[in-house]
């Protein structure tokens, strides 16, 4: 009987392993997917806010994408524990994706 | 539960990341720097992960082709680290079935950047092997080409100089002398240790602007949640947010890796395989404690070759379980 049990738990265990790695493995169908999650996880980090806005800007949401890249700016300017190089390079995506939203989008 | 069964659930389980027709952000960044001749820089470093990247490229650069490969190479690691587990005295199904099915493998299959960490784990796993089931010459040969195979894939694989005398000190065999077995992993120990520091100099840069402290603390503050995500599988991100991290959350963080390395030595005489499992995951880990890499904390698809040591205890735990009920 105990081993039964043992092994039922075993089986469960695996078994519970296999479903949580199906339901994210869902979430690296695509980047949006990806980086929604990324940026929900991490909402004062500037990398996933920023790919998430290059995942929107991908499916043609440029308002949307424009609209996170002024949050992630936002934020970039309260926060002192950000490192440099987070800061340095956030600063040169935010510029860089603006330019690419407004060359793409009718004035 | 048998063989079957966990292949199915492995299929099963992985079937969004083969079946995934768009690519993610790496693929782009590698379609740039793969599509034209091979450049000589590219292989110098990771020259197996490269070429075979390359190689692959050049036959057709979808998405899913890449992970399928990556998606073999993570069932090679199962099935090694289940023949591990099993001359340990282990459990072999419960060992592989973490390695197979565990959520922490996602990204090393779904990245194609992965696939160096999959070729470490075959290299490091291998040796390990080879000096616990060959004869010594054999072995020992054996071992440093698994050792060579791993170092191609990914550095960590150097590891392998430690974890395999660590497996035969754990686990002795007649014909491995323990004083040469305890020598070799004091001497594995001090050139893992230099290793890590001259790629310490190397990549340390002034503009990093982060002391070692610090970094120690973010890197233990990752390396305590990829364990307590090892244990219980929910949350996982491609990209936490660690320098966001509470204070309190990094203390506690210290205290459990603390607490888990002083288990090593209290478990070592009565559960061996559970002290190697856990010593296992630290060794893995250490080296990114004072290796600084700027904007990369320790990831998912970096604590990969440190799950064979949750795959280990696991396998020990159950496999000890299984047997006190026969008994």
């Amino acid at each position: 009987m105990r081993s039964a049990c043992s092994k039922a738990a075993c089986v469960a265990l695996l078994v519970s392993y296999a479903l949580l790695t199906f339901r994210y493995g869902a979430v690296w169908q695509n980047e949006l997917t990806l980086w929604t999650r990324a940026a929900n996880h991490a909402p004062r980090k500037p990398r996933p806010q920023i790919n998430l806005a290059v995942a929107l800007m991908e499916q043609r949401r440029f308002d949307e994408a424009w609209a996170l890249l002024a949050i992630v700016e936002a934020q970039l300017a309260d926060d002192a524990q950000m490192p440099a190089w987070d800061r340095r390079e956030a600063v040169d995506a935010i510029q860089a994706n603006r330019l690419v939203i407004a060359r793409l989008t009718p004035p | 539960m048998n063989v079957a069964l966990v292949f199915i659930l492995w299929l099963t389980a992985h079937s969004w990341i083969v079946r995934t027709t768009q690519g993610t952000y790496e693929d782009a960044i590698h379609a740039q720097n793969l599509s034209g001749p091979v450049a000589p820089s590219l292989m110098t470093r990771r020259g197996l992960t490269n070429w075979s990247v390359w190689a692959q490229f050049q036959i057709g650069p979808e998405p899913w082709r890449m992970r399928e490969v990556n998606l073999i190479l993570s069932g090679i690691v199962g099935v090694l680290v289940g023949l591990l587990a099993m001359q340990l005295g282990g459990s072999g199904l419960m060992a592989s079935g973490v390695m197979l099915l565990h959520p922490l493998t996602v990204e090393p299959i779904a990245m194609i950047s992965g696939r160096a960490e999959l070729f470490a784990a075959i290299g490091v796993v291998g040796a390990c092997l080879a000096l616990l089931r060959l004869p010594r010459a054999i072995g020992l040969l054996t071992a440093l080409g698994c050792l060579a195979f791993g170092i191609q894939g990914k550095e960590s694989a150097a590891l392998a100089i430690v974890l395999a005398p660590l497996c035969l000190l754990a686990f002795p065999r007649a014909v491995w002398p323990i004083r040469w077995v305890r020598f070799a992993v004091a001497l594995g120990v001090c050139v893992a240790a230099v290793m890590a520091w001259r790629i310490r100099g190397e990549l340390d840069q002034p503009e990093m602007l982060i002391t070692a402290g610090s970094w120690a603390l973010h890197q233990v503050t990752a390396t305590f949640r990829l364990i307590t995500l090892a244990a219980i599988p929910l949350g996982q991100t491609i990209d936490y947010d660690y320098d966001h991290a509470s204070r309190l959350m990094q203390i506690a963080s210290v205290g459990g890796v603390v607490s888990l390395a002083v288990l090593v030595p209290l478990l070592w005489q009565r559960w061996r395989l559970e002290a190697l499992g856990i010593a296992w995951v630290l060794i893995v880990c250490a080296p990114r404690w004072i290796v600084r890499s700027p904007r990369n904390y320790l990831n998912e698809h970096g604590f990969y070759l440190a799950l064979v040591g949750v795959a280990l205890t696991i396998a020990a735990v159950a496999q000890r379980q299984l047997a006190h009920d026969v008994s």
